[in-house]
């Protein structure tokens, strides 16, 4: 058949979302693999779309399972490899510092409830704006960047959980324990750095504006 | 109940399940190999190079190829363009430098597993190993 016109191709692009491809850019590989072998077949587009779901459905979504999987994968590396940056070093003494700071001004248990208050502030709000982008946006999600809140996700409870309950009540020195504050707001940081990264590579690399 | 009936007529053939036991742990040399060859290639591309080499004998399906293709390129050995064509936007898939090397060394790993499993399956007889 014909080369595939533009409305044909957002079919195909809703016909993937439909069996449950989400992110985009899995959906843009997809769409242009079904679009080509759709191409090469007889009959009407709208036969031979559903023929091809039909009979490439499991496939389909093994690749997709497969691909979060993968996704998942590669966010935690690229989150691991701006760990080990000197951008998260820098942010990491920057944070220490205003950490200390307010440590040497107010005492431990103030600085100690800065940090709660920052994190209970960040964290809330960063889930509410995953959840508006969600919504908003949920056709042009990248798989790398959703992926990467809730893999770490489980990760970063288990560094907030023991603050106030362990941590604080540790016999140990209190600069190791602002330490670990400062490494637990850096991390949300470079955390947040990462997503904004991510989606920015995917958007230029697919030319979404 | 009518979907469950049409399921039953896609349940891979003896020929499909030949090509997931023999072929799988080769399917990414195929894949560095047809892209040392040809360039760039598409998906799509790849799954009918291949089947047009083999006369149709090897398919590759969507969950076999795009998994390894996704693991190549996260691996370094695979660089990605994407570019518009016929309407929708199409990603080609390349061998870095890195992957140029890897695929010298996995064809030269393939090429003697297959000298032995030639050697296993159908022995020639050496007259020095003769008693």
């Amino acid at each position: 058949m014909d080369q595939l016109t533009h409305e044909q191709i957002i079919a195909v692009d809703k016909a993937l979302w439909d069996i449950g491809i989400k992110f985009l850019d899995i959906r843009i590989e997809m769409t242009d693999h079904v679009a080509t072998a759709i191409e090469g077949m007889d009959r009407s587009f709208e036969m031979n779309l559903k023929k091809y779901i039909f009979e490439n459905k499991k496939e389909l979504k093994k690749n997709y399972s497969q691909f979060r999987v993968n996704a998942s994968i590669k966010a935690v590396k690229f989150l691991f490899s701006n760990i080990i940056s000197l951008r998260f070093l820098a942010i990491l003494i920057s944070v220490y510092a205003l950490v200390f700071g307010e440590y040497k001004h107010e005492g431990f248990e103030e600085a100690s409830s800065w940090v709660f208050t920052v994190l209970f502030m960040f964290l809330p709000l960063t889930f509410m704006y995953i959840g508006y982008i969600n919504f908003t946006q949920s056709t042009k999600l990248f798989s790398t960047a959703e992926r990467l809140f809730p893999t770490i996700s489980g990760v970063a409870y288990l560094m907030v959980i023991p603050l106030k309950s362990i941590v604080d009540k540790m016999e140990i020195s209190d600069f190791i324990k602002l330490f670990y504050y400062a490494f637990v707001i850096s991390f949300f940081i470079i955390t947040g750095f990462t997503y904004r990264l991510l989606t920015k590579f995917y958007k230029s690399r697919y030319q979404v504006i | 109940m009518h979907k469950k009936i049409m399921y039953i007529f896609v349940i891979p053939n003896k020929q499909q399940m030949k090509n997931s036991q023999l072929y799988k742990g080769s399917l990414n040399t195929i894949i560095m190999k047809l892209l040392e060859e040809n360039g760039r290639m598409y998906g799509y591309e790849i799954t009918q190079k291949v089947k047009l080499i083999t006369a149709g004998e090897l398919n590759i399906t969507e969950g076999a190829l795009y998994p390894a293709l996704h693991k190549l390129e996260a691996d370094g050995f695979l660089d990605v363009e994407v570019e518009k064509v016929d309407n929708r936007l199409r990603k080609y898939y390349k061998l870095t430098e890195s992957g140029t090397k890897e695929t010298v060394n996995r064809l030269a790993e393939l090429e003697e597993f297959i000298r032995n499993m030639q050697n296993l399956v159908n022995p020639t007889p050496n007259p020095d190993l003769q008693f």
